[in-house]
């Protein structure tokens, strides 16, 4: 038997890998899971942790060099993209991620409701993702908030006032919760420490479950048992090269597209739209004012909350399923149609 | 069938309600007749789409010449005016937020409410309290920006082409 260089070169290989393996228990991760786990619809939640994977490590980078105190927050977002090398590059990654971690979180929670992954034994994980969406949208409007321009100013106006508006329940968001410290300090600690660890939290409980009731069937495959399986790190791996192309499409945009800097708050005045996923609010905040706001997010997160409380069928077929499906058109129509109202209206004063 | 065209039909109606319901109230929103409202509309164009001088301008002509004219300080809107024409949007901003009261806000202490407006600012604090305009995204790219960028593109292009190898027999990237 003759040893050749390539064979030296594989069995070092796989000592090492051995080795690790009996360290770190690394196999424990090639359990089988079904084909279609590594379809990219299947992949939304994985691509939404990824972009939260990015959304950290450029948080990081940013807080560095960010103070959050509000006679200096504005001057130091301006200090990270004019003086900071790369900083409007890093900044411009973490805005984009930001983005892209409420579009892919969006896109799987419809997937999911799609194809009734969330019906019994996966209620609980459902929940669970609804939690995590509304920690998403708290992320998104605390980041607004703290780079303290004049749509930051705005924005913590109207949480003030929601605060004031839940009377004792809202006493966290309004000003009189901590004296020593203001306001826009302790945001900022919610959107670097207190939403992002609530998240991790979350994301292994759900990650958990999934291990616990498997992935989830998909309806498109009649006969489920007789499905191939592949081991999950081939799932792992496929994730990996869509985060790379994720990471490459934030880049692009970070580069051609960098976001502003809003001026630093003048009082007295109300001339801002906020981000465009909370567009749709704006449109019920202009017709029926800042309770409206609310009433709208309350009753999107009843619905979210009461979907596996009430599509309790075992079909998970959405072509047999034109009920859940119409719920789902309705509410999908007056978001879509209520955010497009207010691409059409100038900005108006609802404080005060 | 019918449980289908019954989902069409419900969608059609849930649409048409809210387009109808979402113009009325723009609409409604019309031409105010109030200078104070006419001057906060010139400074949110300023702050959100300060490329639209025809409209900025719309709105500080339309303030000076309103039919309720209370609350606004019309000489420093005048003044606005010709700073906007001569291209001093930094300016003509900071005048037209001083005609109505508005002024920077000095972040020393817990945030007011929006329409609130603080004491004037006092010694140390008045040099704070300046008034920054937009700090664009970008203004063209340089030598550095195009060589991030092509980097970015070949790390997307290797991951879609990595991910369309890694793909399952029966299933594709769309699927």
């Amino acid at each position: 038997m003759t040893t050749t260089p390539e064979h030296i070169g594989t069995t070092r290989r796989r000592r090492v890998l051995d080795a690790v393996d009996e360290r770190l228990g690394v196999t424990a991760l090639q359990y089988p899971v079904p084909e279609h786990a590594n379809n990219l619809a299947w992949s939304l939640g994985g691509l939404t942790a990824a972009a939260f994977a990015i959304l950290v490590v450029t948080g990081i980078v940013l807080t560095q060099f960010f103070n959050p105190n509000p006679d200096a927050a504005n001057a130091s977002v301006r200090h990270i993209v004019l003086d900071v090398w790369g900083g409007r590059f890093v900044r411009g990654i973490h805005f984009w991620a930001a983005q892209a971690m409420y579009v892919l979180a969006v896109l799987h929670l419809l997937r999911v409701f799609i194809t009734g992954s969330f019906k019994r034994p996966r209620e609980g994980n459902w929940l669970i993702g609804v939690a995590m969406f509304a920690l998403v949208i708290g992320a998104l409007f605390t980041g607004t908030v703290i780079k303290w321009d004049q749509e930051g100013f705005e924005a913590l106006g109207h949480n003030l006032e929601i605060g004031r508006l839940l009377g004792g329940l809202g006493i966290w968001f309004t000003d009189s919760f901590s004296r020593s410290l203001s306001l826009l300090v302790r945001l900022y600690v919610a959107h670097i420490a207190i939403i992002p660890g609530l998240i991790i939290g979350l994301l292994t409980l759900h990650a958990a479950l999934i291990r616990r009731h498997g992935i989830s069937p998909s309806p498109a495959v009649p006969d489920a048992p007789e499905e191939v399986r592949e081991p999950f790190t081939r799932h792992l791996r496929r994730l990996g090269a869509l985060s790379l192309a994720l990471v490459g499409l934030l880049g692009v945009l970070a580069v051609l597209f960098p976001p502003a800097i809003g001026p630093a708050p003048v009082e007295g005045i109300e001339v801002t739209k906020p981000l465009w996923m909370f567009w749709w609010l704006y449109t019920l905040e202009n017709q029926w004012g800042v309770a409206a706001i609310l009433w709208g997010t309350g009753a999107l997160f009843a619905v979210l909350v009461l979907v596996p409380f009430v599509d309790r069928s075992k079909e998970r077929s959405w072509r047999k399923r034109p009920a859940a499906l119409a719920l789902l058109a309705v509410v999908v129509v007056l978001l879509v149609a209520l955010t497009v109202a207010t691409a059409f209206t100038s900005p108006a004063a609802h404080l005060g | 069938m019918r449980g289908w065209a019954a989902v069409l039909l419900l969608v059609i109606v849930v649409g048409s309600v809210v387009s109808q319901a979402t113009a009325a109230g723009a609409h409604g929103q019309g031409e105010s007749d109030e200078s104070r409202q006419l001057v906060l509309q010139a400074i949110a164009y300023i702050v959100d789409d300060s490329g639209n001088h025809e409209a900025i301008l719309d709105k500080i002509k339309d303030a000076q010449r309103a039919k309720h004219k209370e609350g606004v300080a019309l000489d420093l809107v005048a003044q606005a005016q010709d700073l906007f024409e001569a291209t001093d949007v930094h300016q003509a901003r900071s005048l037209l937020e001083r005609s109505i009261g508005a002024r920077p806000h000095r972040g020393t202490g817990e945030p007011a409410p929006i329409r609130e407006v603080g004491p004037p600012p006092k010694g140390a604090e008045a040099g704070r309290a300046v008034p920054s305009d937009t700090l664009p995204g970008r203004d063209g790219l340089d030598g550095a920006d195009w060589a991030v960028l092509a980097g970015f593109l070949a790390i997307g292009a290797v991951g879609v082409l990595l991910a369309v190898r890694m793909r399952s027999a029966k299933h594709g990237v769309g699927t």
